[in-house]
């Protein structure tokens, strides 16, 4: 019998299309030896090989790093603290939505509101501020994610720690985060890619001095896409996916436990 | 060895417990039985510290219980979910509580493999949870909660999460434990049957109060009020009136006042199913309504003349049909009156 196809399929198959061409486009072109990146003149590695000797380009991305992995540390470290509390004090649905919120309010409004907020107490615009912006919204993906699971622990365990003698700061420690490690695992991944690339708040928050890696991207990209951009693309969907792969190893591992 | 003493919880406008009083002797298996939500467990959360009475108080060997801090108290519970932690094996689960003291590491060890040989568990240390059938994870739950070596261990609802034949394995197996160990059960329960096979002594909660403290075959055989009677083991409880010449019963005629109840009250009465004889007559005063074969005996429903029904442990040999008359007859001791 011939397989049918029937239109679900089709229009499946040029979403797919329509998805992932852009990044088709962006990864194949970061080989292209040419300077103008839209001329194919052979397959090669020059230009990451190039990269590293732009200036601009290493200390936006060390830049980026940097305010990635604060922000990645301050979320977790905050965001589990909010939802270790919401869950403790059982608060209802205003309160969770209120601690989830700013991963949904649009990017703009946060970042117009945190520049107001910087300017009020004259704060210098700096890689701080930028810091401080991406905890902001980045803790809200925390609370989503980690509340979602620590809802599904059985309360008589952290009693039962109690119960045998354990101090607060053990139990927490020892039975509470074990516990919440595959969603601790995905909120870090998600705020790491979600900081690696944010641009509008970075935009709004940041000093002149210190551009971060999407930043300088954007700068440059009003002389036309170089190779060089491709290949940056290329860098930051790498980091992500590798993020993602691990997330996944890591609540593989967690989950069966 | 525990003795409470006039202890009242509320929560919002329900009260958990209602002026409770009571005494645990040493060494004992002390059941708290009761439907759900009668204030067993509260009581039982109390003594662990996890809630604090809003009067009353609680003593261990005369000294005051609820201002130690939960997490040294003398008393372990042994949660209905067994909380066991599921990221650690068997070994470092029942050795928590003991890293929680001042013992050395080797100390620890020692004492630990003790209780898991005591248990039985040894082939299963490095096993998470998860991998443990439920009367394993049970025992390791025992385990945890008696290797500090509390004087009191407090048991919620031990055997519900287990099937009927690792059920009686366990209750085996309790009991052997708490011989051994030499510490006081306190075993919370909403099965009657727990509380028999298991406890020396029960006290029957309801709506937060204490109905009744005694053994189980007293609670069975003088029960001292309605509530009791229909709680424990099967019962018949019918409603009769006193007159100057007796309690009457409008199917069973004259039931002697055992009790002395004074004319003109109503009052209730408890005959058991395994203390009724069945006498077929053409007279008699209830019809049988069905006849169940139930291996050594026949159980039996019997509608009497009052509309009341009734259940008759009858013996297997009798030739019964539905629908026949009988006599209901019965031991005039056999009666209890509330």
């Amino acid at each position: 019998m011939p397989k049918k196809i029937n239109l679900s399929t089709i229009v499946a198959i040029f979403a797919l299309i329509f998805l992932y061409l852009p990044i088709t486009a962006v990864v194949g072109l970061s080989f292209n030896t040419s300077s103008n990146s839209l001329i194919w003149k052979g397959f090669g590695f020059d230009w990451y090989k190039n990269i590293w000797s732009n200036e601009a380009i290493v200390q936006g991305f060390q830049r980026t790093l940097f305010v990635a992995i604060v922000t990645t540390i301050l979320s977790l470290v905050i965001g589990t603290t909010i939802s270790i509390g919401l869950n403790k004090m059982k608060a209802g649905g205003f309160l969770r939505t209120f601690s989830t919120a700013p991963a949904i309010v649009p990017d703009l409004v946060l970042a117009i509101g945190l520049l107001t907020t910087f300017s009020m107490f004259s704060f210098n615009l700096s890689l701080l501020t930028v810091i401080i912006a991406h905890t902001a919204f980045c803790t809200a993906f925390v609370v989503a994610v980690v509340l979602a699971r620590i809802g599904l622990i059985d309360p008589s365990i952290e009693e039962a720690s109690t119960d045998l003698g354990a101090s607060a700061t053990k139990t927490l420690f020892k039975i509470t985060i074990p516990q919440l490690m595959p969603s601790l695992t995905a909120g870090a991944v998600l705020s790491f890619t979600l900081s690696m690339d944010e641009f509008v708040i970075a935009f709004f928050t940041n000093g002149p001095e210190t551009p971060t890696l999407p930043m300088v991207i954007y700068s440059m990209i009003r002389f036309g896409v170089t190779p060089e951009i491709n290949v940056l693309g290329t860098l930051l969907l790498l980091v992500s996916f590798v993020g993602v792969i691990f997330a996944q190893r890591i609540g593989k591992v967690a989950d069966s436990i | 060895m525990l003795s409470v003493k006039n202890l009242t919880k509320k929560f919002g406008s329900v009260t958990a417990l209602n002026n409770i009083s009571l005494e645990i002797k040493n060494n004992e298996m002390f059941a708290l039985l009761g439907p759900s939500g009668c204030g067993k467990t509260t009581l039982l959360r109390i003594i662990a510290g996890f809630e604090s009475p809003d009067s009353g108080e609680v003593l261990i060997n005369d000294s005051d219980l609820l201002s130690i801090p939960t997490r040294i108290r003398p008393v372990n519970l042994m949660f209905q979910s067994y909380a066991l932690f599921p990221h650690m094996d068997v070994y470092s689960n029942i050795a928590y509580g003991l890293t929680n003291t001042d013992l050395s590491k080797s100390e620890i060890e020692k004492q630990t493999y003790e209780i898991i040989e005591k248990i039985g568990l040894i082939e299963h240390v490095k096993k998470k949870p998860n991998q443990l059938s439920g009367g394993q994870q049970q025992r390791v739950a025992l385990a945890r909660a008696i290797a500090r070596k509390p004087k009191l261990l407090l048991l919620d609802e031990p055997l519900s999460a287990l099937d009927k034949k690792i059920r009686q394995e366990m209750q085996t197996e309790l009991k052997r434990i708490q011989h051994e160990v030499g510490i006081t059960f306190i075993i919370v329960t909403h099965d009657q049957e727990e509380a028999i096979s298991l406890a020396n002594t029960i006290a029957v909660f309801n709506k937060g109060e204490i109905k009744q403290i005694s053994t189980p075959q007293e609670l069975y055989e003088n029960p001292q009020n309605e509530f009791v009677a229909d709680f424990i083991g099967e019962g018949n409880i019918l409603s009769a009136e006193v007159t100057s010449s007796g309690v009457i019963h409008p199917s069973l005629g004259s039931i002697k006042n055992s009790e002395n109840k004074m004319a003109g009250n109503k009052v209730k009465l408890l005959i058991r199913p395994e203390n009724i004889t069945l006498e077929k007559n053409s007279n008699g005063s209830g019809i049988i309504q069905d006849v169940v074969f139930a291996g050594s005996k026949k159980n039996v429903t019997v509608q009497l003349s009052s509309n009341e029904i009734i259940r008759v442990y009858a013996d297997k040999a009798l030739d019964l049909e539905v629908g026949s008359k009988v006599n209901i007859l019965f031991k005039p001791e056999d009666v209890r009156l509330f």
